[in-house]
């Protein structure tokens, strides 16, 4: 675990020296700002549509940042350096997980002004808002996993953030075609749609299939990672 | 090596399958939400259950505001109760068509269809759709009588001394109230579909005749909820005593367990029966109450059960307009304020369910209370009042699974207008200041770290 760690702290600190993680961070802020404008237009100090809002910026958050963890490493050629090391190849996928996971922390913080200011200004429902969050990291940690098994399997950082903006769409969506079909298949693919599985947080309850969609999410995507870099090592 | 790797593949698919299989199948869930909105009360997970082919909810709203959005998530949770149920929220001016075919005129109304029949409920929420469910399930609503005349507190009364919360009760439960009054006509008697009669808080006295039809009622089959008033004058002993359950009237008092300053207002924590009237009741609160005595000797068939008993600290005040202090003539504690009455016996003929008769079972049900007090609006919400009094309903009309859940805000209403100078205040700090603030930290320290370097290495 203290490999992953240190992979973790190593990436996190690379990501907040580049320009890159700064402008990711302030652009997410930013973005939620102006989101938060949107939702509050129907005169509710409630903030579902702002989470839902962000969640699905999370996707692009995710693409944005996996592309570096694997696809960007190997283009400058890090990549070999790391998989030649004593590590093992899942305390690698960790230790990436756990560093973008940490980029999660810092722009989850940033836009903690906004349930704030809402709760200056009305009285938002604080049990929705922490389920919010928690939908927040538990989207995001999948969201990552996803991103890191495709940036994993190339070399180009702009198919890595393509390949995982496409894969997270399509799961996306295979909720919305799931309605024109119907018995089994119908439900597999709402079950396998995260939009199915965002409404619990979104309204202030915390169900255990949504966390284990979430966390299942996490684990195929890490395992996907730890399969194409041993077929590559 | 690639043997093992589909293997494990094959395993670890298998764990995340079967994990979302059980997960999906038992889906419990905390319930964070203000008021606990969205989670469904255990009598209507059992009233789920009892959903046995379609039922479809439609819900007309507007699906671009937020009550859609929570309605949504409601219905889902029935949804996920009994997979019978279905749901859709559709908006009655995007689906003319479907709000004509169901007569709907205006937002916020809910159509429920079941075997063929329909059931509107006035909103979504649990209360009301669950109540719609039931009356769908039941097939019909089912009446209780209510007996007038005798200046008993009104149904309809939403004073704190009124019994509206009592009328909510039945009608959530679709109950069809009937209000009875033996003091008029030649030979009054109870109608045949009354499925209990409930003598609420009398005031006055009952006629003899009236005691005689209730009586009768009562031996042939029937249900009665005698609920005492020690305020009044009216001596339910008559109506209460061939059911093996005495009326002393008086003051119960209880100086270490009752609420305030009042040692009248009694709370009841001893609630020693098996009965289902005391299930999911841990404590009661009866202010102003008479007491109640069950007969030692009780004839063949009949047994009385003490639903609720005060503590050995209490007693039945005889004198309660003077002090209260336990004196000669009071009598000591624990004193019973709620007796379930159960007589049955055999009746050589009658039974009308087999062809050519024979035997029935005559099976008589009666509830008494020694105060009314704790059915009015201001007392039915406290502790276990309501729960219990959902019970007695249930046990003499032999319902299971009433709705005892109380009325609650489903529509989260929170306004907050969105001014000019708000949106503005929102914007500058989000847009502005805060990416402003993690850029110039940003900046800070690679500004602090290459000052650093150049110290290390001149």
């Amino acid at each position: 675990m203290r490999q992953s760690l240190t992979i973790a702290a190593r990436d996190l600190r690379a990501t907040y020296l580049s320009a890159f993680g700064l402008g990711c961070t302030a652009a997410f802020a930013a973005l939620s700002g102006v989101l938060l404008v949107f939702d509050l237009r129907g005169n509710q100090a409630r903030l579902d549509l702002w989470f839902s809002a962000l969640f699905v910026a999370l996707a692009v958050l995710a693409a944005l940042l996996t592309l570096r963890s694997f696809a960007e490493e190997e283009r400058t050629g890090t990549l070999e350096l790391l998989l030649t090391s004593p590590v093992r190849l899942w305390q690698v996928a960790v230790g990436k997980l756990l560093g973008v996971g940490g980029v999660l922390v810092v722009v989850a913080a940033a836009t903690v002004a906004c349930p704030l200011l809402v709760a200056g200004m009305g009285d938002p429902d604080p049990g929705a808002i922490l389920t919010g969050y928690v939908g927040f990291f538990l989207v995001g940690l999948g969201f990552l996993a996803v991103g890191l098994a495709v940036s994993a399997a190339t070399s180009s950082p702009l198919v890595s953030a393509a390949g995982t903006a496409a894969a997270l769409a399509a799961l996306w969506l295979g909720g919305v075609l799931a309605g024109g079909l119907g018995g089994r298949p119908h439900v597999v693919l709402q079950y396998l749609s995260p939009a199915n599985h965002v409404t619990g947080f979104l309204r202030g309850t915390l169900g255990v299939t949504d966390v284990a969609y979430f966390g299942s999410m996490v684990v195929a995507g890490l395992a996907a990672a730890v399969a194409v870099l041993r077929s590559r090592r | 090596m690639r043997r093992r790797g589909i293997l494990a593949a094959v395993v670890l698919v298998s764990v995340l399958v079967a994990g979302n299989l059980l997960a999906y199948a038992h889906n419990a869930q905390a319930d964070l939400s203000a008021a606990h909105r969205f989670s469904l009360a255990p009598e209507t997970g059992a009233l789920a259950k009892r959903v046995r082919s379609s039922l479809r909810i439609i819900a007309f709203l507007n699906v671009s505001g937020p009550a859609a959005r929570d309605a949504r998530f409601l219905l889902a949770r029935y949804h996920e109760l009994n997979r019978r149920i279905s749901s859709t929220v559709l908006d009655p001016d995007a689906n003319p068509g479907e709000a004509r075919r169901y007569g709907i005129s205006k937002y916020s109304t809910v159509v429920l269809t079941y075997r063929g029949r329909r059931v509107d409920a006035p909103q979504v929420d649990e209360l009301d759709i669950s109540t719609a469910i039931l009356r769908l399930v039941r097939g019909g609503t089912r009446t209780v009588c209510v007996l007038t005349g005798h200046g008993e507190p009104s149904l309809d009364d939403d004073s704190p001394d009124g019994l509206a919360s009592v009328g909510q009760i039945l009608a959530h439960n679709a109950y069809q109230v009937r209000t009875l009054d033996l003091t008029v006509g030649v030979s009054p008697s109870v109608p045949r579909d009354c499925a209990a009669v409930l003598v609420l808080g009398a005031r006055d006295p009952l006629g003899p005749a009236e005691v005689a039809t209730l009586t009768a009622y009562a031996r042939d089959a029937g249900r009665l909820m005698v609920v005492a008033s020690s305020l009044s004058t009216a001596d339910p002993n008559p109506l209460v005593n061939p059911w093996g359950v005495r009326f002393v009237g008086g003051l119960v008092v209880d100086p270490q367990r009752s609420e305030g300053a009042d040692p009248g207002n009694v709370v009841i924590e001893d609630l020693p029966s098996a009965s289902p009237v005391d299930d999911g009741v841990s404590r009661l609160q009866f202010p102003a109450g008479g007491g109640l005595l069950v007969d030692r000797n009780l004839r063949d068939g009949l047994t009385v059960e003490p639903l609720a008993v005060t503590s050995g600290g209490s007693w039945v005040e005889s004198q309660p307009d003077k002090e209260i202090r336990f004196d000669a003539g009071d009598i000591p504690g624990p004193v019973v304020v709620a007796t379930a009455s159960d007589d049955s016996r055999v009746e050589a003929t009658g039974e009308q369910r087999i062809p050519g008769g024979g035997p029935r079972i005559v099976r008589t049900r009666v509830f008494v209370t020694g105060s009314d007090t704790w059915l009015t609006n201001r007392f039915l919400d406290k502790l276990g009042n309501r729960r219990f009094f959902v019970n007695a309903l249930g046990w003499l009309t032999q319902e299971e699974q009433l709705l005892a859940k109380t009325a609650q805000a489903q529509a989260d209403d929170r306004p907050l207008p969105l001014t000019a100078e708000r949106q503005a205040r929102i914007l500058v700090l989000t847009v502005g200041v805060v990416p402003g603030l993690i850029l110039a930290a940003g900046v800070g320290a690679r500004l602090v770290g290459r000052r650093v370097r150049r110290r290390r290495h001149p």
